[in-house]
């Protein structure tokens, strides 16, 4: 039966004259009263009472409420009497028993409203059930199975599960508005997500396309892949002028790829002289010697494997001596991240910013360091001559001659140059020149405008910020990439 | 690793050959990454008379990060920050224009001319550098008194 309110159908009695006899007209003579349920104390009670005025039913509820009723049930007895329609809602008027509503909070059993008509029934069939067992409808059948002193009498159940199915309607209201909450929520999430998932791919083809640098840009600390690495030659060095191209495999030393070796960028020959012909590794400052083997990177810098090896494993992919990446153009890293996108965006408007401020190199030394220098909002160094020739002559003996020598080299190559006009306020093209001085002096000027501080580099980019972020944030970035 | 044993070699170079005026030594002999120089004021310069303590702070992916170079005494530069870090930072010593080859003798020497010649047009206090380029004068005063006030004890 669960919650369902059941108990014994009985009419309360009246006190007051007047609405004795005003209920003669709605109740027969023969209802079942109180009295008419003898020693059922243990029963549950159900008062059914006919709702025909407000002072009589004020009298049924305080009666009812003396009786110990489980629960009341009554009809309106007026013009809808004989309608089997619903009885009016609980705020009609006609519920009103002129105590401002307080009997509904008051009453400590429910009270339930039937249609007149079922009330009427009810209450003509309680007539009937309130004699001995005799008297009762089939009462010669009901005498032949049970003893005569048993009585039959109505029995009323309520069910109330029913009524908790349907929600209360600001339930269903509120349910219907966070419903829409969640349809809303859950749409724009879907198209940031695809909005960021496009411009992850777009600059992905811009990668591939080789109009983005990414650690140029201090987009993502990139590290060079082992088999990119196998791929730069390793030769044994043969002294500042010859150059043998022999790729020797001792490379395989470190490699556990054995990948053919077969170097797809160009070669180096004989005829085709490093640049930068260097005595010393400028890691670890030591001299090569004719055994030494030397790796040398696509920018012709030549290191010991050991000491630049490990750097561009775990470090950087850019060469330490001129800054150029040695990742192949269009090498794109295997994830392109959102912070990758943001970075580049903030990149670009930063770049725009600065192309945009005034031009700004009137000082003596712009003359001399005039790239440097125009560089408008942005600082840049420019070491007076002096300092300059004070390295190159303090640097006394060959093995401390070379490091600074190769320097000395590409400045003097740099400030050759004749200026570029894009230099000039001009902003530069968005892919850069395919020169290769002038790419890695566009490449220089945006690493500049990307380091503000002297120290904001890629280190305290993507991952890392993402470990300190409080989790409900993660979660945030996660529905709703790109606000957080 | 390569890195200290570098290290190690350049220590060598400059305690054996140090640069005019200058005396380097480690703050721990057991960690080769700090190192304490001690920089007397170039005569021809308005630091001169004054003695000038700098830590250098080799950081741990020396040479491919440039070292840091803090004053420890109180100086009036346009390129020394002016608080409890005296952080200069300019030049070489920037991560971007850091290169592996440099040596740490060429930043002592690079400190030491700065100090010779201040470079206003990468000021870390614009004012000083402000005043270093109108009004020489002020400047130059402000400088010694510095100097003797805060630099001129051993």
């Amino acid at each position: 039966m669960g919650s369902n309110i059941y108990g014994l159908l009985y009419v309360p009695d009246l006190t007051s004259e007047p609405c004795r006899n005003a209920s003669a007209r709605y109740v027969p003579e023969t209802a079942t009263r109180r009295a008419n349920l003898p020693g059922y104390n243990r029963y549950f009670l159900t008062a059914l009472v006919p709702w025909f005025s407000p002072e009589c039913m004020l009298e049924y509820l305080r009666a009812a409420d003396q009786d110990d009723v489980a629960s009341m049930i009554t009809y309106l007895t007026d013009e809808s009497m004989n309608s089997t329609m619903q009885p009016p809602p609980m705020r009609d008027s006609r519920w009103d028993l002129r105590d401002g509503g307080q009997w509904k909070s008051a009453s400590r059993y429910p009270v339930f409203a039937i249609p007149g008509l079922t009330g009427y029934t009810l209450m003509q069939q309680t007539a009937a059930y309130s004699g001995n067992l005799s008297s009762v409808p089939f009462g010669d059948e009901l005498i032949r199975k049970y003893p005569r002193a048993d009585h039959a009498r109505l029995y009323a159940e309520v069910r109330t599960s029913g009524n908790r199915t349907t929600l209360p309607t600001l339930w269903v209201f509120l349910l219907v508005v966070l419903g829409l909450l969640l349809v809303v929520i859950g749409f724009s999430s879907l198209v940031m997500h695809f909005l960021q998932r496009r411009r992850r791919s777009i600059l992905r083809r811009r990668i591939i396309a080789g109009e983005v640098d990414i650690e140029a840009l201090g987009l993502k600390r990139m590290t060079v892949p082992q088999e990119v690495l196998d791929k730069m030659p390793v030769y044994t060095y043969s002294g500042p002028s010859v150059v043998e191209p022999q790729r020797s495999d001792s490379a395989a030393k470190e490699l556990d790829n054995p990948a053919p070796n077969t170097n797809t960028t160009t070669p180096p020959t004989p005829t085709n002289t490093t640049a930068f012909t260097q005595p010393t590794c400028p890691i670890c400052l030591d001299d090569f010697d004719h055994t030494t083997q030397v790796r040398e990177l696509p920018c012709r810098h030549i290191f010991h494997p050991d000491c630049v090896d490990s750097f561009l494993l775990t470090l950087s992919s850019l060469c330490p001596m001129c800054k150029k990446s040695v990742l192949p153009p269009g090498y794109c890293p295997a994830t392109v991240t959102n912070a990758m996108v943001r970075r580049e965006r903030m990149m670009g408007r930063r770049r725009a910013a600065a192309n945009a401020a005034p031009f700004s190199g009137t000082n003596p030394t712009s003359a001399l360091f005039g790239r440097r220098q125009s560089q408008g909002a942005v600082r840049r160094v420019s070491i007076p001559p002096r300092t300059l020739n004070f390295f190159a002559g303090n640097t006394g003996g060959r093995r401390i001659s070379s490091a600074p020598e190769a320097g000395g080299i590409e400045m003097r190559s740099q400030s050759s140059q004749p200026l570029p006009s894009t230099a000039e306020g001009v902003p530069p093209p968005e892919p850069p020149p395919p020169l290769n001085t002038q790419r890695r002096r566009d490449w220089a000027r945006q690493r500049a405008a990307a380091l503000v501080g002297p120290r904001a580099t890629a280190e305290n980019d993507t991952d890392a910020g993402d470990r300190t972020r409080p989790k409900w944030k993660k979660a945030l970035s996660r529905i709703f990439p790109g606000i957080v | 690793m390569s890195a200290s044993k570098r290290i190690v070699k350049e220590l060598t170079e400059v305690t054996s050959n140090p640069p005019a005026g200058t005396k380097v030594q480690l703050v721990d002999e057991s960690d080769v990454h700090v190192w304490e120089v001690l920089l007397d004021g170039p005569e021809q310069s308005v630091y001169a008379g004054g003695h000038f303590k700098l830590l250098l702070t080799l950081p741990k992916d020396y040479p491919f990060k440039p070292p840091v170079l803090n004053f420890q005494t109180k100086i009036y530069h346009p390129n020394v920050s002016n608080d409890d870090k005296g952080s200069m930072c300019l030049g070489m010593l920037r991560s971007d224009e850091w290169k592996p080859p440099n040596k740490l003798m060429a930043v002592i020497n690079m400190a030491r001319n700065l100090l010779i010649e201040p470079n206003p047009d990468d000021a870390v206090e614009t004012a000083i550098a402000d005043q270093y380029k109108s009004n020489r004068q002020e400047f130059e005063k402000t400088a010694r008194d510095w100097t003797k006030k805060f630099a001129g004890r051993k």
